[in-house]
This record gives structure tokens, C-alpha cells and sequence, in this order.
């Protein structure tokens, strides 16, 4: 008998390409503004989260889930801000998944937030094949990492969004070339926006916060068109 | 290495498929996938996932075969598609202008799965990993 060829033709993350989708229509549903964050471990998620929490946390409900390896460490530095956070421990995944993302919000009433977070594990090169449901994804890298960043990993940059260097108050001391990241960036993402912040002295963070406030504003515009069409 | 999670969910969802073949009667010989040079999964981490990720299933000892798919930008400037030798810089290698437009390349997919007679005992000649492009 000669061999038979079954053609499939089918994505290999169906499945979480699948959640990801329902879940994308929940957040679009319940009017969440969803976005993510991915760099690798130590360029700053956390803290600008915190300072983000603090300074959106007054006028907007925003909400969190990081995920690491282990430890609940980063989830009780968030909680202070009196944000709701939860910590996705992953064990031995470096990247988190549209399922864990669902586990995750079990229990959390998503009308009730406009903005939400997901920290990704600290990884410039798992995340990036996996779709979470987010309405943006941000990649950060940081001045003392190195200006050819992007080029190194220019699959997650390309994935994302938007780029946000972070640490600028230390682009002096460690002599950051600016126009050499930039290029970096455009060069695997064409057209990339670009966003440079200090979570630390605040520099950029004012037009961070504006940019997600646009975020929510425009999320919540749609989600009103949406009620608009059904009912 | 979140190839791992990517030859799991490879190795589950060609178990599904196969479900309800009789394995008495037939057996996989080759799955056949198509990674792109900008998926972000690498081959050869693949294919070490895969053998582990196989063990105790109905794949075991089926083999794994992984088409490359190289990148191709669409360049506006020359209205031309151009291929890529390198994926950290979308510039189009004739006018060397930018351009993100991705018309392959990101591909992470299941082709086919070649499926034999169960009751011939040889193994066939395409039963072990490789590559080809």
C-alpha cells in the first residue's frame, strides 16, 4: 500500500490562537483596553507598571497580571498601588499563553476595568509566537541594554506595536546612542512608534499616560458603536 | 525554549487527526511542518522538542519533516516582492528603502502527515528528522 499524504494546512497554535480570539472579543465586549508587555528580564516592566498604576490608577480602573517563572514577588509590589494585580506563575514556561491568560481572569468582573495590563515573563524570544488577546503589544528595552537590541530579536520587535525604550535618565552615563536604537528599531519594524521614558524621574511619562488614556478612550468608543449596532 | 509548547500542541493536535485511524492497520511515518524564518521557532530546537515531545503517543517514532519558509518583504518603492536573507533589516535589498509589508515568513503550520501500511515492519526512508528548504 503506498503511503497516503493527509494535507492539514493548519496552524500549529490553533488552539491558543483560538483563545486568544474569544478573548479578544471579551475584552472588545466589555469594552477593556488590553495591552501587553514583553522585554527581557530587567528592562523596567514592573516599575513602569507600578508608576502607571499609580498615576492612571486616580482617574481609571486599571488592572494587571504578570507572569513569572516563580515568586508572587512582582504581584505584591503591583498590589500596592491598591490596583488589582495577579501573578501568573508559570513554573518552567518562558511565556505565557492565551489559556493562562483566561485562567487567570476567572473571577474578575471585566466590566468593571478599563484598562489591563499583562505582563509577559521577562524573554525577548517565547512570547513572541504567542497571542494573548491584547489590543497592543509593547516591547521594552532599556538604554543600558545595548542599542542593537532589536536587531538582535527582531522577531518580537516586529511582532509588536509599539517600542518603548526605557531608563532614560541613564542614557548619559552609560552613552546610549539614540539614533543608533531608533534605527535599530526601524529597521525591523518599519514605521515602529517609538516612546522613551524614566519610570525613575518621570522623563516621558506624561505622554505614556496619555497614550493610554487615548487607548481607553478609543476602546470604549468602539465598544459603544458596538452596543449601538446590537441593540 | 517555548519550542517545547510548540511541538506539544504539533504532537496533540496530529494525535486528534489520527484519532481514528486503525493502528493496527496504519501508522504515521512523517508529519510535515512549514516554519517560518521569522516565526520566531527554530528548527532545530524543533526537532529535539519533537522527538521528546512524542514519546508514549501514537507519533512515536514517526518523523519530522521542516520545510523553511524564508522571508519576503513586498517592497512599494520597486512594486517588486523581495526576498530576505536577513530578517533584522525589512530593507528592500535593491533600492534599499524600508518596507514592513510581510508577505512570508512568520509561517508556523502543519503541512501534512504521512500516513503508512502499519503492518510492514520496515521503516520508511523519510522516518527521521531532517530538513529541507
Amino acid at each position: 500500500m503506498p503511503p497516503r499524504i493527509l494535507q492539514v494546512r493548519q496552524q500549529i497554535l490553533k488552539k491558543n490562537d483560538e483563545q486568544a480570539r474569544s478573548l479578544r472579543q471579551r475584552f472588545a465586549d466589555a469594552g477593556v483596553f488590553v495591552v501587553s508587555l514583553v522585554s527581557s528580564p530587567g528592562a523596567g516592566k514592573t516599575t513602569l507598571l507600578r508608576e502607571t498604576l499609580r498615576a492612571l490608577g486616580q482617574t481609571h480602573r486599571v488592572a494587571a497580571l504578570v507572569g513569572d517563572l516563580a515568586t508572587e514577588n512582582d504581584a505584591r509590589r503591583l498590589a500596592e498601588s491598591g490596583a488589582p494585580v495577579r501573578q501568573i506563575v508559570t513554573g518552567t514556561i518562558c511565556h505565557l499563553e492565551a489559556e493562562m491568560i483566561e485562567s487567570a481572569l476567572i473571577g474578575w468582573d471585566l466590566d468593571s476595568i478599563d484598562l489591563l495590563f499583562i505582563e509577559n515573563v521577562g524573554n525577548l524570544v517565547c512570547p513572541a509566537s504567542y497571542d494573548l488577546g491584547e489590543a497592543m503589544r509593547i516591547v521594552l528595552f532599556s538604554t543600558t541594554e545595548g542599542e542593537d537590541k532589536p536587531l538582535k530579536y527582531p522577531t518580537i520587535f516586529n511582532t509588536a506595536d509599539v517600542a518603548i525604550i526605557t531608563k532614560s535618565d541613564l542614557a548619559e552615563v552609560v552613552g546610549f546612542d539614540r539614533q543608533a536604537a531608533y534605527e535599530s528599531i526601524q529597521n525591523v519594524r518599519p514605521g515602529m512608534r517609538i516612546m522613551e521614558l524614566s519610570s525613575r524621574s518621570g522623563e516621558g511619562m506624561q505622554a505614556w499616560i496619555h497614550f493610554m488614556q487615548s487607548g481607553i478612550e478609543r476602546t470604549r468608543q468602539m465598544e459603544n458603536r458596538g452596543t449601538f449596532n446590537v441593540g | 525554549m517555548h519550542e517545547i509548547s510548540v511541538a506539544r500542541s504539533l504532537a496533540d493536535f496530529v494525535c486528534d487527526q489520527i484519532a481514528e485511524l486503525d493502528a493496527k492497520r496504519e501508522r504515521v511515518s512523517v508529519v510535515r511542518v512549514r516554519i517560518g524564518a521569522m516565526s520566531g521557532v527554530a528548527p532545530q530546537a524543533l526537532r529535539s522538542a519533537y522527538s521528546a515531545a512524542v514519546i508514549g503517543t501514537a507519533l512515536q517514532g514517526a518523523g519530522l519533516e521542516v520545510e523553511t519558509v524564508d522571508l519576503v518583504i513586498w517592497c512599494p518603492k520597486c512594486r517588486q516582492e523581495r526576498l530576505l536573507e536577513d530578517i533584522s533589516h525589512l530593507c528592500c535589498p535593491v533600492c534599499k528603502s524600508r518596507a514592513g509589508r510581510i508577505i512570508q515568513g512568520k509561517e508556523l503550520e502543519i503541512a501534512s502527515i504521512e500516513v503508512v501500511d502499519a503492518t510492514q515492519n520496515s521503516s520508511s526512508p523519510t522516518a527521521n528528522s531532517q530538513e529541507k528548504r
